[in-house]
């Protein structure tokens, strides 16, 4: 090396001072882009010019061919099914990508390299031991909320009303938590029905986010702790994986009977029907299963990251598993 | 079941691994990672019978429409694959480096935590299956699809290593750089099917007139725009030298080696096989520069990188760069070179970020700084490396001098593109020759205070990339017959693509390329590359970077906000040249 001027580390080629934020910068390649936009945007066919040809054709072909009367339905989880086959891998990868991202340190056997190159990053740029005022604040935050909750009634239900909660959660009306109660219950059968009878563009992917989003919403009325049971990941993932593999096996079935990944192998029948569209309804509903347990996975493992991977000298090595453990038979 | 109907497998069985592994990691922890050894096994041998009948017998497009939606008419609503020999060599070398990189894996890791180790192994296999898709789709928006899950799977091996505090921030990046891109590419497909009512590519090449008009050149300006970001082209590359040094040994050769090409094959069905060389000439033109830019933009950068694994990931954009002039030169010489390059560029890629990411893992040391004298202590790594920064320097013998040679014989005309990359070359040898001589050859006094034993299954792997990156050199004569002629002959005649993707396949006609190994004047140059190479190494390590890299390097302020701002740049002059 030449010069210590041109060693530089992971961060930035030259270690630049503070940020600059240049507004007028940012605001005049936006309007350039938006500019871009605009012209593409003016030459595309006006308002009620013919649909292209496939549109047309898939409208023709979603009764006939798919028994479907929803025609998004049927370009969905028929015509283009491999494309939502795509998707509902996009979503795994999502899900799969949150929670390593958000996991807790797993306990590990060996010496890994990589470890020690990144301690030495740390003591680089801050973090670590001593580190930064907001990091060792956070941490000071995270000893306190957990020594908090250990006092903490059982759940919500139990809590004398009017009192400050250590769970922020926790303090909700009992108002809000019998609406929540009674709201649920509406919004997951309204889901199932969504996906159930295939009237409604799209099935079981908006029904699998409705139904996340029961679960958030009594996220939101009961905190965390009170839900924290029954959104268990290691019962969660298997059944995400099933409805993952049901819609594999759909489409190998598929290729196995017509030559053709995704193509429809059962008989069609009456359409408005539960059973109408054929392999849709079975596709539908394994989406349902696939998107709910996914995303639920995803906001859980978020919102339970009580941890971070800062080397930390209170929890060494053997990772964060034995303190959840310790705070799960708590 | 005959080629056809076995296409959609190279995707399927990939994915079933990604199912797979999370659920019987719970058993034994390796075994998540043998679920991924063997899915790719069994991809690689699902992909052979389709390869016999894509490259045999003078070449073939293998076409399988998905959902039983046949085209009707010259349109086509379903979704088909259509395998030609271009995308084939890709899904092939995905298929076979998957392999290895899964061994690697499993090799490094073997002692993490079991839901990591599942976790890893589900998004490597997506990855890896997104990649095939890519490469066999003929549709905008499937395309689009596999896009995307090969970019929400990389964000989680970027970040895999959370005791790397470089490596969130690395994340960060992809995931702000690549959502522009990944947005970008979605409005162009939307235009170009609310113009032309297309999304099948024959379908939207036919619909496509020989003058585009105005929605049709700004969505080819989002879809250059949004596939060069994931191809790492400057100026859309920000994101690519934090994310591709991060992560075990074998994320980011497979980064490098695979997933940057997704760009790159993309760039080419859009431009040369959708639109077509006479309707996007102007774009071809964009194409040159902006590859000319990056290929010396990259080289110069990683040749004052400091940081091994960041030097080998800003040679990739140099290499893309280099892969894209090739292919836009639209000449059967440069685009056979440039497929040939992929491939070649793939092993050697992954050769050398396979050994960077052992130096760090038996060094725990990343910087070429504080390493040296690794000739002595860890020969067979020192060996790799240097057959795998041989191979990029192009000497005559090994695999990349022949795929150089082609590209250079598709520049001819064009001098000073041909200059631009010959300069480009000769500093690739200069950084090679720089890193090899501070990280393996320096003589190093010191012990090192950790040196760990390779882990054996990992030395295999480079063992076997190694020899493969000298074995293929052997025999370029029948690979540039029966691999880069057909796949330059199907990309550069994109109507008779076409017609087979509407009409369930169809023969190809091949142009033989012409090619001599022995030519003198590419003997010549490649010498001259190396001495020049080797000259400006040792000035390099002698005396410092110039002052003019120095502003170049501080462009590179490592703050997202500029990348971004670089990306939106790059996107407003691509539709500022295809429209005037």
């Amino acid at each position: 090396m030449s010069s210590p001027s041109a060693i530089e580390h992971a961060r930035q080629e030259p270690h630049a001072g503070e940020e600059k934020h240049r507004w007028w910068l940012g605001l005049a390649f936006t309007l350039a882009v938006g500019a871009v936009f605009v012209i593409g945007f003016t030459d595309l066919p006006r308002e009620g010019a013919a649909l292209p040809a496939v549109a047309r054709h898939a409208m023709q072909i979603a009764l006939p061919v798919w028994g479907q009367n929803e025609v998004v339905s049927e370009i969905v989880y028929g015509s283009r099914g491999f494309d939502t086959f795509g998707e509902t891998f996009l979503l795994l990868a999502a899900v799969v990508a949150v929670t390593t991202l958000a996991r807790p340190r797993e306990p590990r056997a060996q010496y890994v390299g990589e470890a020690s190159a990144g301690r030495d990053a740390e003591s680089r740029y801050g973090g670590g031991d001593g580190g930064s005022g907001s990091q060792s604040q956070a941490r000071r935050a995270e000893r306190e909320e957990s020594e908090d909750t250990r006092e903490a009634p059982a759940d919500a239900d139990q809590e004398p009303l009017g009192t400050r909660a250590p769970e922020r959660a926790v303090a909700m009306t009992l108002v809000v938590r019998l609406g929540a109660r009674i709201a649920a219950l509406i919004l997951a059968v309204a889901s199932i029905y969504l996906a159930a009878w295939g009237y409604t563009p799209g099935g079981g992917f908006p029904a699998g986010a409705a139904i996340a989003g029961v679960l958030i919403l009594l996220y939101a009325a009961f905190g965390h702790r009170a839900l924290s049971g029954a959104v268990r990941p290691g019962v969660l993932e298997p059944i995400e994986l099933l409805g993952a593999s049901a819609i594999i096996a759909i489409g190998l079935f598929g290729l196995l009977f017509k030559g053709s990944l995704f193509a429809n192998f059962l008989t069609l029948a009456q359409p408005g029907t539960i059973r109408a569209g054929g392999t849709n309804q079975l596709y539908s509903g394994s989406e349902l299963i696939e998107v709910a347990t996914g995303l639920i996975i995803a906001v859980f493992s978020l919102l339970g990251m009580r941890h971070d991977w800062a080397a930390d000298d209170a929890d060494g090595d053997e990772g964060d598993a034995a303190r959840d453990d310790a705070s799960g038979a708590r | 079941m005959s080629a056809a109907e076995l296409l959609p497998l190279p995707v399927v069985i990939p994915i079933c691994g990604a199912v797979l592994s999370p659920l019987v990691v719970k058993l034994d922890r390796r075994l998540g990672l043998v679920v991924g050894i063997v899915a790719m096994l069994g991809t690689l041998a699902t992909l052979l019978p389709i390869a016999s009948q894509v490259y045999g017998g003078g070449g073939r497009v293998v076409v399988h429409y998905f959902s039983g939606e046949r085209p009707f008419g010259g349109h086509e609503l379903g979704i088909a694959f259509g395998a030609d020999p271009f995308g084939m060599s890709f899904a092939l070398l995905t298929a076979g480096l998957g392999v290895l990189l899964m061994i690697a894996l499993l090799s490094e890791l073997a002692d993490l935590g079991k839901r990591e180790l599942g976790g890893l192994s589900c998004l490597a296999l997506l990855l890896l299956a997104a990649l095939i898709g890519a490469a066999l789709t003929a549709d905008t928006i499937n395309l689009f699809v596999w896009f995307e899950v090969a970019a929400l799977a990389s964000y989680g091996l970027t970040g895999f290593f959370l005791e790397q505090p470089p490596a969130l921030e690395a994340t960060f990046k992809a995931v702000v750089l690549t959502s522009i891109g990944g947005f970008v590419v979605f409005a162009g497909s939307a235009m170009l099917y609310s113009t032309d009512g297309a999304l099948n590519f024959g379908q939207l090449h036919a619909a496509l007139p020989h003058a585009p008009g105005r929605a049709e050149l700004v969505a080819l300006a989002f879809l250059v725009a949004g596939y060069a970001t994931k191809a790492g082209l400057a100026p859309f590359h920000g994101w690519l030298p934090d994310a591709h040094a991060q992560g075990p040994a074998a994320v980011p050769a497979l980064f490098s080696a695979l997933m940057v090409d997704l760009g790159v094959i993309a760039l080419v069905r859009i431009v040369l096989q959708v639109y077509g060389p006479v309707s996007a000439h102007r774009a071809l033109g964009l194409l040159t520069a902006l590859g000319v830019v990056s290929a010396l933009l990259g080289a110069l950068m990683a040749l004052c990188q400091d940081d091994l694994k960041r030097l080998l990931a800003w040679d990739t954009i140099s290499q893309v760069g280099i892969l894209l002039v090739g292919f836009a030169s639209a000449t059967d010489e440069g685009v056979g070179g440039a497929v040939f390059h992929l491939v070649n560029h793939g092993l050697f890629k992954a050769l050398l970020f396979l050994c960077a990411g052992v130096v760090v893992h038996v060094t725990g040391l990343t910087k070429l700084s504080e390493l040296g004298g690794l000739a002595r202590r860890k020969p067979v790594i020192t060996g790799c490396f240097a057959v795998g920064a041989l191979a990029i320097a192009g000497v005559p013998g090994l695999n990349a001098y022949a795929s150089l040679g082609l590209i250079h014989d598709g520049l001819q005309h064009t001098p000073v593109i041909l200059a631009g990359a010959v300069a480009a070359q000769a500093i690739t040898v200069a950084v090679f020759a720089r890193a090899l001589w501070l990280g393996f050859l320096r003589p190093r006094a010191r012990a090192y205070e950790r040196l760990e034993r390779t882990p054996r299954a990992l030395g295999g792997v480079l063992v076997v990339l190694a020899v493969g990156t000298v074995g293929i050199g052997t025999v370029p004569y029948q690979l540039v017959r029966s691999v880069a002629a057909p796949a330059a002959s199907i990309v550069l005649d994109p109507a008779r693509y076409a017609s087979a993707l509407l009409h369930g396949g169809g023969s190809l006609v091949t142009t033989p390329i012409p090619f001599d190994y022995a030519k003198p004047e590419d003997l010549l140059l490649a010498l001259l590359e190396l001495v020049v190479g080797l000259v400006l190494a040792a000035l390099w390590v002698r005396f410092g970077e110039p002052r003019p890299v120095t502003w170049l390097r501080r462009l590179h302020t490592g703050s997202v906000n500029d990348y971004a701002t670089f990306v939106a740049g790059g996107l407003v002059l691509g539709a500022g040249v295809l429209l005037i």
